[in-house]
């Protein structure tokens, strides 16, 4: 017994060492595997998300001309969108309240008061929570395209997952041929400007600059979202498929606004899907 | 007291530096390669004979702190862990026992520019280097890595040189 803590109290620095290595090294495994991460050690808790939030306020000034350009050109698309579908439709035949017009999605303004781009692990923080209805598996949408996933909310703050996070999955779709493939986001591979698209079928004819879409099939985004561009492909012979590298819509080292989007018939979704 | 008052001050402020100012640097591509980890200078500066209980416990609450900041819980925090516990062998590795004495702070006025330059380079080094790994978890593109590693630390090396220079003063 005696020689027992001896040992102890020889060895006792690297025994505290090793608990405090062994509790760290549970925290990041524990963080990386499971699907929904306990919600207070992220920048989305009270303190950080508040120094976040003053850091915001001091720099956003200095974005203003880069905001309103985005929205600028928003906007004109969106106008040009509107407008086209009136003289396609006929404003007759849409009457208000007719059920083939159900509302499927609504759009929160939000801005993002935080985000890396230049990590392996890159994570984003926006000022909306719980209190303005953000939830956990909502999408976020940029004013170019899509710009990642809700993983983590707060009262007032939620934490997104990234287009550019080797976490985020989601399946596109190729606009000229319908061919579907799964976006992933490699890294040491892509930077904070591509992501690379796999699994698509080899005989689907793609040319550069073909743009890639939401599918909607995931239930988190709208479908016919744009997400980038193709700018190299290759193809493997062996599994029959090609291989896409896509130029991201949205730049993420310069965003700072963007749109939580709330699937209202999800539930619905996720309840049909559960019966196959 | 007033000694540890320091050392907080020393952490709040390393960790704003780190969090809010080089952390959110855009330098286009090259990017990736500006991303020097410099909130490890808390541990490396300390004196020799501090206790590692008291040092062990400075990095667990430094990696924690820049872990929460940056969405990695564990990361930071394991290899703060790592590196101070092979501080002072990295030390003797590269030196002779009686070179360094015990009771002054290891910053570069007191330890001299050209032993500053190993000492601070080969932990900075090793430090980056773990980092990565861990925060690749594969030995994928292993060059790129190393050389990351290093244009990082000489980064850092920089940082913490000019910062050394700002806040502590020469005796």
């Amino acid at each position: 017994m005696r020689n027992l803590i001896l040992l102890i109290q020889k060895y006792r620095n690297f025994l505290f060492f090793l608990i405090l290595e062994l509790i760290s090294l549970f925290l990041l495994f524990s963080w990386k595997n499971t699907y929904h991460h306990s919600s207070y050690l992220n920048s989305s808790n009270y303190i950080s998300s508040s120094f976040f939030q003053w850091k915001n306020n001091v720099t956003t000034y200095f974005n203003l001309r880069e905001i309103n350009n985005q929205l600028v050109h928003e906007n004109a698309e969106l106008k040009e969108k509107l407008l086209n579908k009136d003289i396609l439709l006929g404003k007759n035949f849409v009457k208000f309240g007719d059920s083939l017009y159900y509302r499927t999605f609504r759009f929160q303004q939000a801005t993002i008061i935080h985000s890396q781009f230049k990590f392996t692990e890159n994570h984003m923080l926006i000022n909306k929570g719980l209190k303005n209805g953000v939830g956990i598996e909502m999408g976020f949408m940029g004013t170019k395209g899509i710009i990642g996933r809700v993983i983590n909310v707060s009262e007032h703050y939620a934490n997104v997952l990234p287009v550019i996070n080797s976490d985020f999955k989601l399946s596109v779709i190729h606009k000229k041929s319908n061919s579907w493939g799964d976006l992933s986001w490699i890294r040491g591979v892509n930077d904070y400007r591509t992501a690379t698209i796999d699994n698509i079928p080899i005989y689907a004819k793609i040319k550069l600059n073909d743009l890639f879409t939401t599918t909607g099939s995931d239930g988190i985004f709208p479908s016919d979202v744009p997400i980038g561009k193709v700018i190299k492909m290759e193809r493997d012979q062996e599994a029959q498929k090609k291989i896409i590298t896509i130029e991201l819509m949205e730049d993420f080292s310069n965003i700072h606004i963007g749109f939580v989007v709330k699937n209202l018939l999800k539930e619905e979704m996720i309840e049909i899907q559960s019966n196959e | 007291m007033n000694n540890s008052l320091q050392h907080i001050v020393w952490v709040v402020g390393l960790l704003i530096s780190q969090v809010f100012i080089i952390d959110v640097v855009d330098l286009g591509t090259y990017s990736s390669y500006f991303t020097p980890l410099i909130f490890s200078f808390i541990i490396f500066k300390r004196r020799l004979e501090t206790p590692m209980t008291e040092l062990l416990i400075y990095a667990f609450i430094m990696g924690f702190l820049i872990d929460v900041f940056r969405n990695t819980v564990g990361l930071n925090m394991s290899v703060m862990l790592l590196i101070t516990i092979f501080r002072t062998r990295f030390l003797y590795l590269i030196s002779a026992r009686e070179d360094f004495d015990d009771n002054v702070e290891l910053n570069l006025f007191n330890i001299g520019l050209l032993r500053y330059l190993i000492y601070f380079g080969t932990v900075l080094f090793t430090h980056h280097f773990l980092f990565f790994l861990l925060e690749q978890f594969s030995f994928v593109n292993f060059f790129t890595l190393v050389f990351k590693s290093l244009i990082n630390s000489i980064i850092a090396l920089v940082l913490i040189g000019f910062l050394q220079y700002m806040f502590i003063s020469k005796k």
